[in-house]
């Protein structure tokens, strides 16, 4: 079954369930933008009166948050996990569990905000997905009470993401989401390639550019004509969604999953954009498409199941597709159920016209806090557990990594293991009981997807992971465009223009590749995007970005 | 057909339940002059106007017997019906319910302007006018066909194989139809079979109202015929004897007696159907369709399920869907009305 | 006094009626044959969904992925039968699906069945305001969010109420029984009421037990529609022993799909391909096997409401 599950980060489509709260919290805002609260207004029930970096929260009585729980099938829910002794044992916090399932988690958690029976903390959220509940007041402005919260400042600062938390900023200048914060982007996607056919036709494991990895193909094919030497997967909701995101940063642009709202800014002129029009996007159009066209890619690519990908992967069929670092996991699990001999292994993604580039986030999904937090009595201690657990380097090893000396070892060196009998993705196949299954540790609604140190997010990684990972981090950062928040009104425009352009270029974006329409064609299509309100698009999002910067400079 | 109430605010689509009527009674609904009709006309003829203390003295059970059901809309039908006042005011997630300000027919004009909803108003009308014309013919003719049968027991397992679809949840359903139309699906491999190349059915946007047709018929044909069947069961047999007698063989037998013995329960559906044909099936669409198919895939209300950024979408939905739903009752009314003019029988 | 098992044979009766008297023309047999066999083909057809799922729910990974089954399992296991069925949530929330599922449809059935009966009586003062009421539901509805909060404030959450109340009526079930019972034979209740029988006691006594083929059919379809349902439990249900199955398996659908790329890759477990095979297989089945005991008085019966005495 498919699921129009959005990507992370492409600003998420959530449902057309917006829902209100009642009278109580009608009429709109009741804080001026100019003032924050005092920390005597704040309520004091439970909080520490020395919380500060490097200490370990702990209540000074018992309080109980209410949660929106996302619920995972492979790791359902259980009252006695033990980060949830250890939380209440600890930390002195309980948790009022509201539940919802992971596969309509984002429309769940829509109705649940907008009806007002969203609890305190909304677990699992990403940057984006949060501004359709800005106009009504329903989540807290969170920019408030950061003065409050000294992990995740010290963090922003050390690690330079004020420029990206700018990004977040709404029209008056406040932020609403607490994101998870990344030390540095990691990356995850790449092509996988058979090692053994790479090493045999002495082709490298980290080609230089693009066109150079395009030649390897052709060599490929050359020593195997019957067969397509790549073919591609993850185009369920869109072509080469997750190909086109890892490649787009290396042609100066943006596509797939990392389309988002369509805007690229242009340093030069000094304003935004249309993604789906801009040459650069058309010259990574014209490299798929000339891979197609060379019989290097197979064209089911954009059509096919993953499954049916990983198949004729694993079957030999085929001998390069994209993946990840688990995804290859079960790639080499069915080489095995199918007997074949071969091995594969992940490349270093190669630089492109526009340089050795690395697009991604630092911002990545975090939590919600609903209006009605702030006027609890344990609000002061709220956001002081949640600094602890999602921001101090304490807390988020003890939510990916459990309990020292219960669920894992460190020693001198700071390399952590784990206990003989824990497993978790993999690392440990000997163990019988899994980190997330029966202790709830290493488990998303708790741990910030990814969220982390550097040390921390890479402690579970596998050498060939960590090997990558080091690979590519010699890639230049992609730039942050500027903030450009939207008021009520153009919110409103612009949401439909938006999904009429993009469902434009995605159409078109598989037709080019596919060859079905000639890039000779290119004016004409791009003319189609102006009679789609794409220059009106454009001065709506740039009339924005002009007016925040006025306002702060 | 499970539907659950997935509907964007205000849509006619929200029909609850289910979408197939059964009963063989259906059939004779108001065909029948002499009981039925007599009602009004006695009531007229024995002199006037019966008061409401009268008719609550005489028919104070049925009144009451009225009583939960009332309620039950009362409740959960119309007082939600308030909340379609968003239509043309500006709501706020977060705010009142009733939203904020007027806005008067912002949200009227922002979709007319709207290119895009006028092109999903296309497909989903284009889908509903193929359900109506070719979905709607098909029971009565497998109903024809089955009661051809002379054995008994083969009729029975051919009745119940078709009606099997009709249980499937939508999800499966949906998930049966990549698996057919996948490019190793079962399709593809009898396409290539017999020599031809496999078509990627689910990327090109010419195929999709053929599938999505094609899938409702699977799920719906079996099911509708049970109320056909029963209706063909009461045709009175001396009526094929005399059409016999008359030198008339199996053909003009069915032209003349049977086509018009089931009359009344075609009407009756095709009304109700007319009715609600522009609430095509969200759900099932929207499980199946992918950005490559919106061309011809994408209607009403997946297209405002997509539309999902902007705190006032809602009102939007809300203002398309009062749009949907006085097309729906317009359509009903004249239908039933244009019916009972020129055939007789109506739905009420 | 008609009775249904007089019925039960009454339509074999009428298809070996007068009209095989006559030796029938050689044009007509051959039509007969390839009405046949066209049927059966159908019936193939409709069929064979059925049993490609329930084969690849038997299947193992590899095959199904490289398209090699289609009506017989290939590498037969019941690895992730086990999987799911050893789950005891799994059966806590079938248990759910069918305490839901009688609940809901015995509301449904009590509101449905006292207005369609109430609003066949044609002398009834102001029934067509009445059926207007009911129609004009099937057309405007409050939406979404108006429900949702509706449901909330009436404390309904997290509780059986949730899905059996605000679905209660299906207006198209409604109309379909008001034409049954309006026409259900006059004579039948005319005699009623000289024996005595108040409106209460004609509707229990003589014309339910009559109405068998029609609330035989209804209680199907809104059994049905119960038990596929899965939006209302998700809507007001919390905590996830109170989830319905259907609930259960999307979400497992959805966790084993590893569908949201990035984000789930350092949560995807590896569940076998054809989990989507097996939980289908396991919603249909009850509802597949539970059709049969309905069936015999679909077709018998229902023509009861128009045999006049």
């Amino acid at each position: 079954m498919r699921t129009t599950k959005k990507r992370p980060l492409a600003i998420a489509a959530t449902a057309a369930t917006l829902a209100l709260a009642l009278a109580a919290c009608s009429g709109g805002s009741d804080d001026d933008a100019a003032e924050t609260p005092e920390v005597g207004e704040l309520g004091q029930v439970g909080a520490m009166a020395d919380y500060e970096v490097g200490t370990t929260f702990k209540a000074t009585e018992p309080v109980t948050f209410g949660l929106l729980y996302r619920d995972h099938p492979n790791y359902p829910l259980k009252d006695d996990w033990r980060i949830l002794t250890a939380l209440e044992e600890n930390q002195n916090v309980s948790f009022d569990i509201q539940s919802a399932p992971l596969s309509d988690w984002d429309q769940a958690k829509s109705i649940a905000i907008g009806a007002g029976n969203a609890p305190e903390i909304v677990s699992v959220t990403y940057p984006g997905q949060e501004v359709q509940f800005v106009a009504g007041g329903a989540i807290l402005p969170v920019s408030d009470y950061t003065q409050y919260m000294p992990n995740f400042t010290d963090k922003v600062e050390r690690w330079g993401l004020e420029g990206d938390l700018d990004r977040l900023r709404q029209e008056d200048g406040k932020f609403y989401i607490l994101p998870g914060l990344r030390e540095s982007v990691r990356p995850m996607y790449t092509y996988a390639v058979r090692a053994d056919i790479w090493e045999e036709l002495g082709l490298s494991l980290e080609p230089a550019t693009f066109d150079d990895f395009a030649a390897d193909l052709a060599k490929v094919k050359a020593a195997y004509p019957d067969q397509y030497p790549l073919s591609d997967r993850w185009s369920e909701n869109g072509p080469l969604e997750a190909t086109l995101n890892v490649a787009a940063s290396n042609f100066g642009t943006a596509a797939g999953w990392g389309f988002g709202e369509g805007l690229t800014w242009d340093e030069g002129a000094g304003e935004f954009v249309y993604t789906g029009a801009t040459d650069e996007y058309r010259d990574l159009l014209a490299y798929y498409n000339g891979l197609v066209a060379d019989g290097l890619m197979d064209p089911e690519s954009l059509i096919q199941e993953d499954d049916q990908a990983i198949q004729k992967l694993a079957s030999g069929q085929t001998f390069a597709q994209l993946t990840n670092d688990q995804e290859i996991l079960k790639v080499r699990t069915a080489f095995e159920e199918l007997g074949t001999d071969g091995d594969v292994t992940m490349i270093r993604v190669p630089a492109g016209p526009a340089g050795d580039l690395l697009a991604g986030q630092r911002l990545v999904s975090g939590l919600l806090l609903s209006s009605k937090a702030k006027d609890a009595d344990h609000f002061l201690a709220l956001l002081q557990f949640v600094d602890w657990l999602y921001y101090s380097d304490e807390g988020l090893e003890f939510a990916k990594w459990g309990i020292e000396g219960e669920t894992f070892t460190k020693d001198g060196s700071g390399t952590r293991t784990l206990a003989d009998d824990v497993d978790i993705n993999g690392l440990n196949p000997d163990g019988e009981k899994a980190l997330n299954i029966d202790f709830g540790f290493h488990n998303g609604v708790w741990m910030l997807e990814h969220g982390s140190t550097d040390d921390l997010d890479q402690s579970m990684l596998r050498d060939e992971v960590v090997d990558f990972v080091q690979s590519m981090s010699d890639k230049e950062l992609a730039p942050v465009p500027p903030p450009a928040p939207l008021n009520e009104l153009e919110r409103e425009q612009v949401s439909l223009w938006q999904t009429a352009l993009k469902d434009h270029v995605y159409q078109n974006t598989a037709a080019f590749i596919l060859g079905q329409r000639s890039l000779d064609e290119w004016d004409a299509y791009v003319s189609e995007l102006d009679s789609k309100n794409a220059q009106q698009y454009l001065d709506v999002v740039n009339g924005a970005q002009q007016r925040f910067a006025d306002a702060n400079g | 057909m499970s539907t659950d109430g997935v509907t964007v605010a205000g849509g006619a689509s929200q029909a609850a339940i289910s979408q197939d009527p059964a009963a063989a009674a259906a059939a004779r609904s108001a065909v029948d002059p002499p009981r039925g009709r007599g009602g009004r006309a006695a009531r007229k003829r024995q002199g006037g106007h019966v008061t409401w203390r009268r008719a609550l003295r005489r028919d104070w059970q049925l009144y009451s017997l009225l009583v939960l059901p009332l309620v039950f809309f009362a409740i959960f039908r119309y007082t939600p019906m308030v909340g379609n006042v968003i239509a043309f005011r500006r709501f706020r997630p977060g705010g009142s319910i009733f939203g904020e300000e007027w806005v008067g027919l912002h949200y009227v004009r922002m979709f007319i302007q709207d290119q895009t909803f006028w092109n999903v108003f296309q497909n989903t009308l284009i889908l509903g006018v193929l359900s109506l014309v070719i979905i709607f013919p098909l029971p009565i003719v497998l109903a024809l066909m089955l009661n051809e049968l002379r054995s008994r027991r083969f009729k029975r397992i051919i009745q119940t194989v078709s009606y099997l679809p009709h249980f499937m949840s939508i999800v499966i359903v949906a998930g049966l139809v990549f698996q057919l139309t996948a490019m190793r699906g079962t399709i593809n491999q009898i396409i290539t079979a017999v020599g031809g190349s496999a078509i990627p059915f689910m990327q090109l946007p010419e195929w999709f109202r053929t599938i999505y047709i094609s899938s409702e018929i699977w799920q719906t044909v079996g099911w509708g015929t049970i109320l056909y069947l029963a209706a063909l069961s009461t045709i009175d047999p001396q009526l094929y004897e005399a059409a016999r007698i008359d030198g008339a063989n199996r053909w003009r037998q069915t032209w003349h007696v049977t086509l018009p013995g089931i009359r009344p329960t075609m009407v009756v559906l095709l009304i109700l159907n007319i009715g609600t044909f522009m609430a095509v099936g969200f759900e099932k669409i929207l499980l199946l369709y992918n950005p490559l198919l919106y061309p011809t895939a994408d209607v009403i209300a997946t297209y405002l399920y997509r539309v999902g950024i902007g705190s006032s979408q809602f009102s939007y939905a809300t203002a398309i869907g009062l749009f949907e739903a006085i097309i729906g009752l317009t359509l009903v009314l004249s239908a039933n009305a244009i019916s009972r003019r020129v055939v007789g029988a109506s739905l009420w | 006094m008609v009775t249904v098992d007089k019925l039960t044979h009454l339509d074999e009766r009428l298809s070996k009626s007068t009209v095989r008297a006559v030796k029938d023309t050689r044009a007509y047999t051959a039509f007969r044959v390839v009405n046949g066999t066209l049927l059966v083909i159908i019936a193939a057809v409709t069929l064979y969904p059925f049993i490609n799922l329930a084969a690849q729910a038997f299947s193992s990974e590899a095959y199904i992925n490289a398209g090699q089954v289609n009506l017989w399992p290939k590498g037969f296991n019941l690895t992730t039968f086990d999987l799911v069925m050893g789950d005891r949530m799994f059966w806590r929330n079938y248990q759910n699906t069918v305490y839901y599922t009688v609940v809901a449809t015995l509301v449904a059935m009590v509101l449905t069945t006292t207005f369609a009966y109430a609003i066949s009586k044609y002398h009834l003062k102001g029934r067509k305001v009445f059926i207007g009421i009911a129609v004009f539901t099937m057309f405007f509805n409050g939406g979404l969010i108006p429900n949702y909060v509706l449901v909330n404030e009436l404390g309904l959450r997290n509780s059986v109420w949730a899905i059996a109340l605000p679905n209660a009526i299906s207006v198209f079930n409604l109309l379909v029984m008001k034409s049954f019972f309006e026409n259900f034979s006059t004579e039948l209740e005319e005699a009623a009421e000289i024996d005595g029988l108040s409106t209460y006691g004609k509707l229990w006594r003589i014309v339910l037990p009559l109405s068998k083929a029609v609330i035989a059919t209804m209680i199907l379809f809104y059994a049905v529609a119960f038990w596929n349902s899965w939006f209302a439990a998700f809507l007001y249900m919390d905590h996830r022993e109170l989830y319905p199955v259907t609930v259960y398996l999307r979400n497992l659908i959805a966790g084993a799909t590893n569908v949201d790329g990035a984000a789930g890759s350092s949560e995807a477990t590896q569940i076998a391909a054809n989990v989507k095979a097996v939980t289908m297989l396991l919603t249909v089945l009850p509802i597949v096997c539970l059709y049969p005991f309905i069936q015999r008085y679909f077709v018998s019966g229902v023509m009861l409401g128009s045999v006049k005495q």
